[in-house]
């Protein structure tokens, strides 16, 4: 398909997007912030014949908190996200990520849900919502809401359990404890514009412990063998930080391409997390 | 048609709806300020101000644009004789040689101010760090960001 043959859409509201998705299904595709999708336009991919627009739907701007939940809609985008005061309070781990995606031009246009539906292994605002165990809410007309834990969401690279009917609207999640110590690092090859090599979300509270990896598996994925062991820990000595660590390298299953080999994400992997773990536990 | 603003004032187009909005700018509106250069987002010469936010044009699709106002680096500054004091301030530190990224920074520079009027050096870093320049090294760059922060017009 040329790209001269491509439609773009614009829905004034959900359901009317809904209903696009719903006639066309695999012929239609949701087009949020465009910084991934006109990318794979350009290399000849990707070329839906119907774009469903979401960027400026009224129902996917919304960040707020209730009942327990901390809900941000999927047309949130990355600056909105770094800058607001409620992501500060409540999930710093991931406005940390969101400051650490591209440069301010992309950040002014990409979004939370675009970062979720491009389901990239190395996609940075993934690895925080795995630590954050946060669901993923997808809508259909004709099935209306259904909530999906992050970790069941996605299913390979570019691939997530989103029918070509549903929309992902929004991610919710339980708030960070307010003494929890975390940290976001990022492996790229400068600060700004680097697609990462190794990325890794921490979270610690006193017997609770949440690792995410991302860009070294087909999906982001948790540590489990070393949360366990960071939550069972009765102190922290070096030590035992280096031994922690050192886990990630058999938990973790990465490939090699153009930015780096598996091996070195291994090490790497496991350098993130010591290095972390360091920095917030002070050894 | 897809209708949007530029530069403060109106313009209605048709182009495909997914024909990258910096073609449109260039092909079809003849404003060629904005640079393609990686044509991915990764170097910063396509960027425009969309509604006020820095935005590389060679990813947005035509269509996106529909209702909103775009600034072009042609937008910022009245003229030769009317330089905006980034403009001004590139002209007094010498911040270009081939000039190819200069468009972009100046846009890029104009938001960060808008939004931070006193950057410190690390935020005006920060704020250009989707902008790349491969002739020379950035400092010259970052001092005329620097001055025209400070409102310095020598």
């Amino acid at each position: 398909m040329l790209l001269s043959e491509m439609k773009v859409v614009a829905p004034g509201s959900l359901t009317e997007a809904l209903r696009w998705l719903e006639e066309h299904q695999d012929r239609a595709r949701p087009l949020a912030g465009a910084t991934d999708a006109m990318v794979r336009v350009k290399e000849g991919q990707w070329r839906s014949p119907i774009w469903v627009e979401i960027r400026r739907l009224p129902e996917l701007q919304r960040m707020d908190q209730a009942d327990g939940w901390v809900t941000v809609g999927a047309a949130v985008t990355y600056g909105r996200l770094l800058r607001s005061e409620l992501m500060a309070q409540t999930a710093p781990l991931l406005a940390a990520a969101a400051r650490d995606v591209g440069s301010v031009q992309i950040q002014a246009m990409g979004t939370l849900g675009g970062n979720l539906g491009t389901a990239s292994p190395a996609g940075d605002t993934i690895p925080p919502l795995f630590a954050l165990e946060a669901e993923v809410g997808l809508c259909s007309r004709g099935g209306g809401e259904r909530w999906v834990p992050v970790e069941s969401f996605f299913l390979g690279p570019g691939r997530t359990v989103r029918r070509p009917d549903e929309l992902i609207t929004a991610v919710r999640f339980a708030p960070q404890a307010p003494g929890e110590r975390w940290k976001w690092q990022k492996l790229g090859l400068r600060g700004a514009q680097a697609i990462s090599m190794v990325s890794l979300a921490l979270r610690l509270q006193p017997g609770f412990a949440r690792v995410a990896f991302g860009a070294v598996g087909p999906t982001v994925l948790r540590a489990r063998k070393c949360e366990a062991w960071l939550s069972q820990a009765e102190a922290f000595d070096l030590a035992t930080v280096r031994s922690i660590a050192q886990m990630a390298w058999k938990e973790v299953a990465p490939i090699s391409d153009v930015r780096a080999s598996a091996a070195y994400r291994q090490q790497m992997a496991c350098a993130l997390l010591e290095r972390g773990l360091r920095e917030v536990l002070a050894v | 048609m897809i209708s949007f603003t530029v530069n403060g004032r109106p313009a209605a187009v048709a182009v495909p709806d997914a024909k990258p909005l910096l073609d449109t700018l260039r092909d079809d509106l003849g404003l060629t300020g904005a640079k393609e250069c990686c044509g991915k987002g990764e170097c910063g010469s396509c960027t425009v101000l969309m509604d006020g936010e820095p935005v590389c044009a060679c990813l947005v699709f035509t269509a996106q644009a529909r209702g909103v106002e775009i600034i072009t680096v042609e937008g910022i500054g009245g003229g030769p004789e009317q330089l905006d004091p980034i403009q001004a301030a590139f002209v007094a530190e010498g911040a270009a040689q081939c000039g190819y990224c200069t468009p972009g920074f100046i846009v890029a520079a104009r938001a960060l101010l808008d939004k931070n009027p006193h950057p410190t050096a690390a935020e005006i870093r920060r704020g250009l760090a989707g902008n790349l320049c491969r002739c020379t090294g950035y400092q010259k760059i970052l001092q005329a960001v620097a001055k025209a922060a400070e409102g310095r017009a020598d």
